[in-house]
């Protein structure tokens, strides 16, 4: 490892420490709501203790500036996702309603082009948390098998790939996670298949 | 003013939150198997919570506790739908019969028939 990419993997700790510090000791304010100086160091002190041993595996993006783009891009993320929540539930009430009960339940599968573990994570409980539609399986290459309750739910998905879904999750995240995480991904990903 | 129209709100957010729980629950009962079950239990609720619990943080106003309210919807939308696929996962990995209108027609036809013979 030459001393440059050391000196960047410092900078990656660094970061997703610190991060990990500040969301738990503002946690810690938010749920105890006494500002003493015995219960603010006590914090401190906790938060040290947790952002120490779990900050590699609570900051899932570690580096700084892929992570502030992918929270902004998620704000942007959320309405859409809301609108889209709500209306798909607008559609389930009806069908539970309705005296014929139209269901007509199906499992399809479509290919998500998505690369990185988190990118498909988020998809998925995209997919689930919209009505009508349950994500049953992933395959490693991005494929996507989703059961629905018919046939309307799904179509959306079942689009030209990548679907308009699909597509807004892999620009919150730029495709792949971050140049560290997808080497060793890939990498781990050609071992097995050898 | 303000007030009538916050209360109204609140109101609004609360009924709309009950609604989407009970129509979870009548879709539990009325849907045919496990999977299309999870259909209305696992989000309709999800949304619900949601709902119910903006409705009390706007009754709340800005303080501490509308911030835990925050929270709970935060983790409520993270945790369930994990919770809705792992119980899926599980009724598969079971060998569950899934529930489709082609079988659904088919055994009503040879229903038909059985009551002819008879």
């Amino acid at each position: 490892m030459t001393t440059g990419a050391r000196g960047k993997l410092e900078n990656v700790r660094t970061f997703s420490f610190i991060f990990t510090f500040l969301v738990m000791y503002l946690f810690w304010l938010l749920n105890s709501g006494v500002f003493e100086l015995f219960y603010l160091s006590l914090g401190a002190a906790s938060a040290f203790f947790v952002a120490y041993v779990f900050h590699s595996r609570f900051a899932l993006i570690k580096d700084a500036h892929s992570a502030v783009r992918a929270f902004v891009r998620f704000m942007g993320y959320l309405p859409w996702i809301i609108r889209e929540i709500a209306l798909a539930n607008w559609d389930i009430i009806k069908r539970v309603l309705d005296p014929g009960m139209p269901i007509d339940p199906h499992i399809i599968s479509f290919q998500s082009t998505l690369k990185s573990d988190l990118a498909m994570t988020t998809l998925a409980n995209s997919i689930t948390l919209t009505p009508g539609t349950i994500t049953i399986d992933i395959d490693p290459d991005g494929t996507f098998y989703v059961h629905s309750i018919a046939r309307e739910p799904a179509e959306s998905l079942l689009a030209e790939p990548p679907c308009e879904m699909a597509a807004r999750v892999g620009y919150i995240f730029g495709d792949f996670m971050n140049p560290f995480k997808k080497d060793e991904y890939h990498g781990r990903q050609e071992q097995e298949v050898k | 003013m303000i007030e009538i129209i916050r209360i109204a709100l609140v109101t609004a957010f609360l009924s709309l939150g009950v609604f989407l729980m009970l129509t979870a629950a009548i879709g539990l009962i009325r849907f045919p198997d496990v999977y299309s079950r999870m259909h209305a239990a696992g989000k309709c609720d999800t949304l619900g919570v949601g709902l119910t619990l903006t409705g009390l943080m706007i009754f709340q106003g800005p303080d501490l506790v509308s911030v835990k309210l925050l929270f709970i919807i935060f983790f409520v939308l993270l945790t369930g739908p994990v919770a809705v696929h792992s119980l899926f996962r599980a009724a598969i990995n079971r060998g569950h019969q899934m529930w489709t209108t082609e079988g659904w027609k088919q055994w009503r036809k040879e229903e038909h028939r059985r009551e002819e013979c008879e």
